[in-house]
């Protein structure tokens, strides 16, 4: 598992005008897991959609750490071994989808978003697909990790829009990778790694359309000190009051340190019993 | 035909439906027989999964109805409009025939004539529904049917696009719009007027005329990119006998800028009308209209024609070349930044007219004067603050932990100081209901519990209890907050060595460097490895050298809890008891240290508090049992041959009953019956017919020491039965060594020497919690 300690927290909130709740979240202290989900489609399609998205993920985890399912040995296997535990259970989270999709025509072209990431040792293994977003707040700065596949996010890559008109921009909502809408995917693959300190958060576009990354970062480092459950409910609850057009999911996860510290660390914690 | 299989055959508005012609996202496409009109239609069912939708359902009604309104030989017709039993439906007319694309896959190539009669129909049933304004937003030569009179009609009007805009915030993959056809402004997401239908016209007029995409990629998104961005393709180079104008009047109407394009497809329609006519008029006079030069004559006319456009048209190549040059740029000129930004953020592809339209030059000039300062300042500005902020915080830090340090840990030692003469004080005040057979328990509890009270003692309980009180309340001060345990164990110890060492002026300590490696000082370093070890217990979040400097501590607890109360009387080893607590002890002790080593367990802090102190007391009984069984057995054959008869009071309790009449139940309880003929003596009576009994049954085996303390086990037992008598055995053996220890700790100042221990650890606490606070 992970050198660190890590605490997650997970909010998931309707909006203000939506009928249902299409997104979905799961965190997991025991994986060392955090996913946000966010559905598409008519009917309850959607949420059904994300919620098979995180379920399966999560699952296939829990079943490879547990030796109950073995990756396949051709499964790309110049991966290290985190990154093709969640690959796997990404693609099988896509392939249940897509097989309930196409079973009945209530489910079909339902579809989700998903962003997920696991911790192992001192590095965070992120898959992504979609327009869900994985920020990284670390020293007072937030960072965007994962690239939105949405069209006009491709137009900003090949400097089509500005970074400002493509949030404001209709094409946003027009994704270029989701899951569930083929058979097979392209997963964004992103492992980088975290220190102690560090803070994560996994949003839907709900979170971020409410709020820009100025305004979260600002709430961030506000509520530092506060519990990181609190500060997840404070977020989606002031991108509600901003915007609150589209379901609103974050997940918070805070990296603290655990073991390999310094020795005026280790003498802190020699001390510290509380 | 999963969507509904029993559609087929049945009846929605007068229709009977023959079978399933297409299905898209939107819905089926069924061919149908009207009834009353006994004539073929086609009806489009929305699909049952945006049904719910109400958005979705008012538009697909409000789109049909107007098409309806649409009376137009190249517009589909409609006929009817509604919902019946649960379905949406569009009842239209049934084109026999094919699409514009299957056209195009048979024959390979069409006749440009062919094709310009086509396009000419499409432009007009386009103009008629602009007129109404309705864009169809997905002209594509697929939306095109041909009827075998080589009619061409309009279908699929805009019904399923502007439906999937208007959900708006709602999550797609698919764009409204087909990629090979798209408009640059749809692509885009901007707002769109009736010219993008003219863009899409534009792109699949191209397609027909050359039977190749304008562009192409490896996906959607590349294809889609290439509409916005890449330079117009010429279509007269892939086919040659296209006429000029032609070629140029495609690429005008694939121009990026909407405004660039014809306006209206009316002015399409009445310039292809205009050079047909003059091409038929070159043919008569026998000049042929082909290959005409793009860059030299095709202007000319059209700058005739269009006076809005004339610079557009008159420089497409240059404009190309423009292009194809601005691109360039663009990828290598970030150096050049000032100027981008102002250009990106009015028209996407500005940077391609920027060499033809002099003005644009004039709108760039301010952004010149822009420095390039304010774009960079705002991200380093906070940092570079931050980091001196940060060093300031940190020296300010510094200073206050010092004086924190300085003011803590001396108010620290004091506050010990003071709690310890306090209980030192109640102890030498206490010490006189010390019973020097009694064990150490009951020597503790029963000044408290004494007949009478010693002068004061109550005055002093009361400090006494008001001062644990302080140290409860003092874990509230952060300094002292890791320090409570520590304080209570300072105050016990105080206390015991008030009680038992009355006459040894407080903290003496004058004779302590004799002593360090006596067995008595072993229960001091006992005691003080057990308050380090409880106190690493007690903490969350071990390191891994934490978790061994536990582990060692409880071994190091363990084996001189062994040593200091090794009696040379080996322990009960026949007692099946005796050794279940000596191997659950051990188990205890192995458990701890593992818990304390296991880096998982870090939640849990009680669990190892309890194992260390379960494992100490039961090491601690093991290596006393032997004492107490020894005491055991003799008293056994004591109580065995002495001759106590029952109570007089007891008698004449069952004679009272007897003569009231009161039903008695004593005999059920009759084991709890401690009352006996020495019920009612004083201690001092007891003790004498103890002695006297004693000396009888045994002569000889006490001696002077031994007889008072076996006089006193059958005191107990006498008074309260072999229970009681046991647990002062007990109390007795397990404070033996303590009370070979304040025998000599009169001498050896002991106490004193741990309180010593104490208060220096605790300090050292103090001060780590202080300088260390922060974190915690």
């Amino acid at each position: 598992m992970s050198s660190f300690d890590i605490e997650f927290a997970a909010v998931t909130d309707i909006g203000k005008i939506r009928e249902k709740n299409e997104d979905n979240v799961l965190i997991s202290s025991d994986l060392g897991l955090g996913v946000v989900a966010d559905g598409m489609g008519g009917h309850s399609a959607g949420e059904i959609a994300s919620n098979i998205a995180v379920s399966v993920l999560a699952e296939t985890v829990r079943k490879v750490n547990n030796q109950q399912l073995k990756i396949p040995d051709n499964f790309l296997p110049k991966l290290a071994p985190v990154e093709r535990k969640l690959l796997m259970a990404a693609n099988l989270a896509n392939a249940a989808i897509y097989s309930t999709a196409q079973s009945s025509d209530i489910y079909r072209m339902m579809g989700t978003t998903l962003t997920g990431v696991l911790f192992d040792k001192d590095c965070a293994t992120a898959v992504h697909v979609g327009d869900s977003r994985l920020y990284l707040f670390r020293d007072d700065k937030i960072i965007q990790i994962t690239t939105d596949h949405s069209l006009a996010t491709e137009h900003v890559r090949r400097g089509l829009l500005t970074r400002a008109e493509a949030d404001r921009s209709k094409i946003q909502n027009v994704l270029t990778r989701a899951m569930g809408i083929k058979k097979n995917i392209e997963f964004d693959l992103l492992k980088f790694p975290v220190k102690a300190g560090d803070v994560l958060l996994l949003c839907s576009d709900g979170l971020y359309k409410g709020l820009s990354e100025k305004e979260m970062a600002q709430l961030l480092k506000k509520g530092h000190d506060m519990p990181i459950v609190k500060l997840c409910k404070q977020l989606v609850r002031i991108s509600n009051e901003n915007d609150g057009q589209d379901n609103i999911s974050a997940v918070l996860i805070k990296i603290l340190p655990a073991q390999k510290a310094t020795f005026k660390q280790r003498l802190k914690r020699f001390f510290s019993r509380s | 035909m999963t969507e509904h299989p029993s559609l087929v055959g049945q009846e929605i508005s007068g229709c009977e439906i023959l079978n399933k012609v297409a299905e898209g996202g939107m819905g089926a496409v069924y061919k149908a027989r009207h009834k009353a009109l006994n004539r073929i239609v086609c009806v489009k069912i929305l699909s049952p999964s945006l049904a719910n939708d109400k958005k979705a359902v008012e538009l697909f009604l409000t789109e049909a109805r107007a098409i309806a309104e649409l009376d137009h030989p190249n517009i589909v017709n409609v006929y009817n409009v509604g919902k019946e039993r649960g379905y949406y439906f569009i009842v239209m007319s049934f084109i026999e025939g094919q699409t514009l694309s299957v056209m195009l896959k048979k024959h390979k190539i069409l006749p440009i004539g062919l094709i310009l009669d086509l396009f000419e129909g499409v432009l007009l049933g386009l103009q008629a529904a602009h007129e109404k304004g309705i864009i169809h937003r997905d002209i594509k030569p697929s939306n095109i049917l041909i009827n075998p009179q080589g009619q061409p009609k309009l279908v699929d009007f805009g019904i399923a696009k502007k439906v999937d805009k208007e959900k708006g915030s709602t999550k797609t993959t698919e764009l409204a719009g087909t990629a090979y056809f798209i408009a640059p402004e749809q692509a885009l997401g901007k707002d769109l007027d009736t010219r993008a239908d003219l863009y899409s016209l534009g792109a699949s007029l191209y397609y027909v005329l050359t039977g190749q995409f304008p562009y192409n990629g490896k996906n959607t998104i590349d294809i889609i990119q290439k509409h916005i961005n890449d330079p117009i393709p010429n279509p007269a180079k892939i086919r040659s006998d296209m006429p000029g104008w032609l070629s140029l009047a495609v690429q005008k109407l694939m121009s990026k800028n909407p405004d660039d394009r014809f306006q209206t497809a009316k002015e399409t329609y009445l310039y292809f009308k205009k050079m047909r006519a003059e091409d038929q008029l070159r043919v008569k006079m026998g000049n042929s209209g082909r290959a005409i030069d793009l860059g030299e004559e095709g202007p000319l006319r059209i700058v005739k024609e269009e006076k809005t456009t004339t610079a557009s048209d008159r420089e497409t190549v240059q404009k190309l070349r423009a292009q194809e040059a601005a691109l360039k740029k663009r990828t290598t000129s970030s150096s050049r930044l000032p100027l981008m930004p102002q250009l990106d953020a009015s028209v996407p592809d500005a940077t391609a007219r920027k060499p033809r339209k002099p003005e644009e030059k004039i709108q760039m000039l301010p952004a010149k004067g822009v420095k390039p300062v304010d774009v960079f300042m705002p991200a380093k500005r906070p940092s570079f603050r931050f980091t001196q902020n940060e060093k300031i915080q940190e020296m300010s830090g510094d200073i206050k932990q010092v004086l924190k340090l300085v003011v803590f840990v001396p108010l620290f030692l004091v506050f010990a100081w003071g709690i310890s003469y306090l209980f030192h004080t109640l102890g030498t005040i206490c010490s006189v209901h010390v019973n020097a057979n009694a064990g150490l328990i009951s020597n503790l509890v029963m000044p408290f519990f004494a007949a009478e009270y010693a002068p004061n003692q109550m005055t002093m309980t009361g400090l006494a209890v008001a001062a644990l009180a302080l140290i409860l309340a003092s874990s509230s001060i952060r300094a002292f907050s890791r320090s409570t345990l520590l304080l209570l164990i300072v105050a016990l110890v105080a206390y015991m060595s008030g009680l038992f060492t009355p006459n040894v002026p407080f903290m003496e300590l004058a004779n302590i460097t004799q002593f360090i490696f006596t067995p008595e000082y072993y229960l001091c370093y006992l005691v003080f490895a057990m308050a380090w070890a409880m106190g690493l217990c007690w903490t969350l979040n071990r390191t891994v050298s934490q978790g061994i400097l536990g582990a060692a501590l409880v071994a190091l607890s363990l084996v001189l809890v062994y040593l200091s109360s090794h009696l040379s009387i080996v322990p009960d080893a026949q007692s099946v008891f005796v050794k279940i607590v000596f191997y659950a002890a051990l188990f205890c002790g192995v458990l701890c240290v593992y818990y304390l080593l296991s880096r998982t367990e870090k939640e849990n802090m009680l669990f190892p508090l309890v194992l260390l102190l379960a494992s100490v007391v039961g090491i601690w009984m093991y290596s006393v049992s032997g004492l107490a069984s020894n005491i055991n057995r003799t008293l056994n054959t004591l109580t065995k041959s002495i001759v106590v008869k029952d109570s007089f009071s007891a008698q004449s309790n069952e004679k009272m009953e007897e003569l009231i009449g009161i039903d008695s139940r004593r005999a059920a309880f009759s084991s709890f019956d401690k009352t006996n003929e020495l019920t009612g003596l004083s201690d001092q009576k007891v003790l004498e017919f103890l002695d006297e009994q004693v000396s009888k049954e045994a002569p000889g085996v006490f001696d002077e020491k031994t007889k008072p303390l076996f006089l006193y086990f059958l005191l107990n037992y006498y008074r309260g039965g072999e229970s009681k008598m046991k647990f002062a055995v007990w109390d007795y053996a397990v404070s033996f060594p303590v009370q070979n220890f304040n025998r000599n700790a009169e001498a050896n100042d002991a106490y004193f020497f741990l309180l010593a221990l104490l208060y220096a650890f605790g300090a050292l606490s103090c001060a780590g919690t202080i300088f260390f606070s922060e974190d915690l």
